[in-house]
């Protein structure tokens, strides 16, 4: 007689809630990162208290609104081009692009506020439309060409804040006026209210059961009058406009000038958006969760640092989180069963 | 007195998530030498029985022996590697893969070692002793799906399995087609390999099988053999009481007092997915109130023909009028708000999302139909709710509920779920494949009356079948399409001789 444990999923109506399996896995990833914290010179106790000042005083978890308004924007226009099966990686070229086109209308022009906001999602619109038509008349890959054209984006704002843009020589513009910024409660305030207005139109207009079908089957999309052409580019559309969006966000609530960025690197906010939709499952509106989630894992590594852990703890402890909250939502499908097998 | 089986399966059950309880305590012996039927209407467990044997579901509990020796298969591959081969309903092949590579794939799986040549040669040697004609260069995705059928059986006998386990085999072919694999099934029972039969068609066990055995709601009914059978007795079993009190055929009416041309093609040349000919100039007119049938083998171009008719697939000539309007350039969308609808030959992937629930397959299927549970761009989940309600309240549409996936519904519980919700936009022309494919005798015989029913009330009506005897039934036309082309038309009373011969013949000018 032997034992296996076995996973048996779940009919979907048994399912458990996903949040609190994602809370219960948060909880279990700060408990296993503290304990690991032992191995390093900051012991269990500094882990836990570094953590602690984070995860544990609600007060601070205000202090990642800036990192929430950048990754939510991002995350959620992804999750919904990647429910089309648009597995695009651009969010962080267009913000890059957003803030570089709210910059020259609000530090430049002199246009307004709202003006410079609505130009910084038009750039995410025009980038995403343009990978989108790459892939839809010239079948190129949306992935690369959307990796391309970060690196083109962040090589024209290095070329602008060190050369026309430059401020008194160095690689950065001169700040905004004060009357073209905004709090950053206010930007974190509209992105969360764009989020949840396009959570709507994806669960009440035809865009969802559009997106959602060519996403999943396309044949039976297009059999019953779905236009693929149509949703991939609306798709994209409102992933560069969302993202555009945070990017001109960030400008004015956040950085306020700009600054010279690593090619590679960049922001890493866009980045940072596809880890938030894959960890929301491409659930749009659980993106506000994960991008929360991920900002407050931001400044809880800045803070391990401070209580003399190594770097790379503090990003294994990143890692180790993701991966319990990951795990535990997945688990949320499942019942864990004990089989006794006769030999 | 037989010897002993050579697979065996001893009180297994399966229970779904959901608590559909698909297969309750089935005891089955499969005896090497032996065709055996498997009957049962749809949602019986037949295919999740096969499909424990073949290693695709583990069973929650119950052993199965391979010759007398306990096994647990935990995937296909473990069935593979005991001579057990399952021939799914809808073949699982690598669509991108050649046959010659799928079967090299299969052959790995089975643990032997096979090269890309030696697998294209063993395709090419079974095909032509079994008559199977299959080319082992053919990618997947341009097979039509009679022609996948023939290439899944080509990779079971590639990979000398013992046991060959084939799941509605017949669904897909045409009358010859099916008379063909039944040859095979005897022939390779002959030469000492065991062949279990899932169907539908009692002619089909009656006239192949040495035993019958029966399965209802999960439940093994009985077992018996096929010279002590009789059509009656296994209906019988198949449907028990409720057999008496349904009525399971009735005579097609007359032709019907046509209407107005509700469709109209002219000239029709369509390319097929490798840039050949695969719709040759045809012409095809029907009116209001009729049924049209389009019979013809697997592959000669009636995919192709209904894809351009849906407008999935561009036209390269001539032209396609519905309802009075010129629809050649326009697509799906255009058509279904002028009132078409489609029941396509596949379930999964093509006219359902699997992983949704019936609600969201609601709102797709009638995502440009005017009848649609929209308010402009809003969708209406409420209506779309209550169209899914009263598609599975009159279809009979067994399900674990709305909000399930509809891939957890049996084939046939999704194929009434499909033709439902066609029918309930009330289409101006109703355009289906297969429509019956896959169902139980019951099923199809009501899906056939819904069609007739459909015409009856005002609406053209194309039906393209590889089933001759649903167009027998249903139609008041018949076109046979032999590579590409209209070969022969025929009205009411049928010559059903001259319609199998245009199937079959060869065609001049190709």
């Amino acid at each position: 007689m032997k034992l296996r444990v076995k996973l048996v999923e779940r009919a979907p109506t048994e399912r458990g809630n996903p949040l609190l399996y994602g809370l219960a896995g948060l909880a279990v990833g700060i408990v296993v990162s503290v304990l690991l914290g032992g191995l390093t010179p900051a012991g269990v106790g500094g882990t836990a208290s570094a953590l602690m000042t984070v995860f544990g005083e609600p007060s601070r978890w205000l202090s990642a609104l800036p990192y929430f308004t950048a990754i939510a924007a991002s995350a959620a226009g992804l999750a919904l081009a990647y429910r089309a099966g648009f597995i695009t990686i651009g969010a962080e070229g267009q913000m890059v692009a957003g803030m570089i086109v709210a910059y020259w209308l609000l530090g430049r022009v002199g246009a307004g506020l709202a003006a410079g906001l609505f130009a910084a999602a038009l750039a995410g619109v025009l980038l995403g439309a343009l990978v989108a038509a790459l892939r839809l008349y010239l079948l190129v890959n949306e992935t690369l060409a959307s990796l391309m054209l970060n690196y083109v984006v962040v090589s024209v704002l290095n070329y602008l804040v060190g050369g026309p843009w430059s401020a008194g020589g160095f690689t950065r513009t001169a700040p905004l006026p004060p009357d073209r910024t905004l709090g950053v409660a206010t930007a974190a305030t509209i992105v969360l209210a764009t989020v949840l207005l396009v959570e709507a139109a994806y669960r009440f207009t035809r865009l969802g059961v559009a997106v959602d079908s060519v996403g999943l089957s396309r044949r039976a999309a297009e059999t019953y009058g779905v236009g693929f052409h149509k949703t991939i580019m609306a798709a994209a559309a409102i992933g560069g406009a969302l993202a555009g969006l945070g990017g001109g966000l960030y400008l004015v609530a956040v950085q306020q000038q700009l600054t010279s960025l690593n090619t590679f690197q960049s922001l890493g906010y866009g980045y940072m958006g596809i880890l938030a939709a894959w960890l929301a499952g491409n659930v749009i509106a659980a993106t506000l969760a994960s991008s929360w989630l991920l900002g407050l894992l931001y400044l809880a590594s800045t803070s391990l640092q401070i209580s003399r852990v190594p770097w790379s703890f503090a990003l294994a402890v990143q890692a180790i989180i993701v991966v319990f909250v990951v795990s535990a939502v997945t688990l949320s499908r499942y019942r864990i069963v004990l089989v006794r097998e006769s030999q | 007195m037989r010897q002993a089986p050579i697979v065996e399966a001893e009180c297994v059950t399966k229970v779904y998530p959901g608590g559909v309880v698909a297969n309750d305590c089935v005891s089955l012996a499969i005896y090497s030498g032996e065709v055996l039927g498997l009957l049962g209407e749809n949602g019986a467990g037949k295919t999740t029985f096969v499909s424990i044997l073949a290693g695709v579901l583990e069973p929650d509990s119950g052993v199965i022996r391979v010759k007398g020796r306990p096994v647990r298969f935990r995937l296909p591959r473990d069935a593979l590697r005991n001579g057990i081969a399952l021939v799914p309903q809808n073949p699982m092949l690598v669509d991108a893969f050649t046959v010659a590579e799928n079967v090299m794939l299969a052959a790995r799986l089975a643990g032997l070692r096979i090269g890309l040549g030696e697998a294209r040669e063993r395709v090419r040697e079974l095909s032509e002793r079994y008559g199977l004609l299959v080319d082992p260069d053919a990618r997947v995705w341009g097979l039509s799906m009679g022609e996948r059928q023939r290439a899944e059986i080509v990779k079971a006998l590639a990979v000398d399995a013992s046991v060959l386990l084939l799941d509605e085999p017949t669904a897909h072919l045409s009358p010859p087609e099916a008379e063909a694999l039944l040859r095979l099934s005897r022939r390779l029972a002959s030469e000492g390999r065991s062949v279990v039969l899932i169907t539908h068609r009692l002619r089909e066990v009656l006239g192949v099988a040495d035993r019958i055995a029966v399965m209802r709601s999960g439940r093994l009914v009985g077992v018996v053999e096929a010279s002590e059978a009789s059509r009656e007795k296994l209906l019988e079993m198949m449907f028990g009481e409720r057999l008496a009190k349904q009525p399971l055929s009735e005579p097609r009416r007359s032709r019907a007092a046509a209407g107005g041309v509700v469709l109209e093609v002219k000239g029709l040349w369509v390319l097929g997915d490798h840039g050949e000919w695969s719709v040759k100039g045809v012409d095809l007119s029907i009116r209001a109130g009729e049924v049209v049938g389009i019979a013809g083998v697997a592959g000669n171009g009636q995919r192709e023909l209904l894809e351009a008719l849906v407008g999935i697939r561009r036209v390269a000539r001539g032209t396609i009028r519905f309802a009075g309007i010129d629809v050649t350039g326009k697509g799906p969308g255009a058509r279904g708000r002028l009132g078409m609808a489609v029941v396509p030959e596949q379930r999964l992937g093509w006219a359902l999302v699997p992983s949704k629930d019936l609600v969201f397959n609601v709102a797709l299927g009638f995502y440009s139909s005017p009848r649609g549970p929209y308010r402009g761009v809003v969708v209406d989940w409420g209506g779309a709710r209550r169209i899914a309600e009263k598609i599975v309240e009159t279809m009979k549409v067994k399900t674990p509920g709305l909000d399930a996936p509809v891939e957890a519904m049996s084939g046939g519980n999704m194929q009434r779920f499909i033709v439902g919700r066609e029918v309930l936009k009330k289409p101006r022309l109703l355009l289906a494949m297969n429509p019956t494919s896959g169902l139980d005798y019951a099923a199809a015989k009501a899906v056939d009356k819904i069609l007739v029913d459909v015409a009856s009330a005002g609406a053209a009506v194309l039906v393209i079948s590889e089933d001759l005897e649903e167009l027998l039934n249903v139609a008041d036309r018949i076109l046979v399409m032999n590579k590409g082309r209209i070969v022969y038309e025929a009205e009411r009373p049928f010559d059903v001789e001259k319609i199998a011969a245009a199937m079959v013949e060869e065609v001049e000018g190709t």
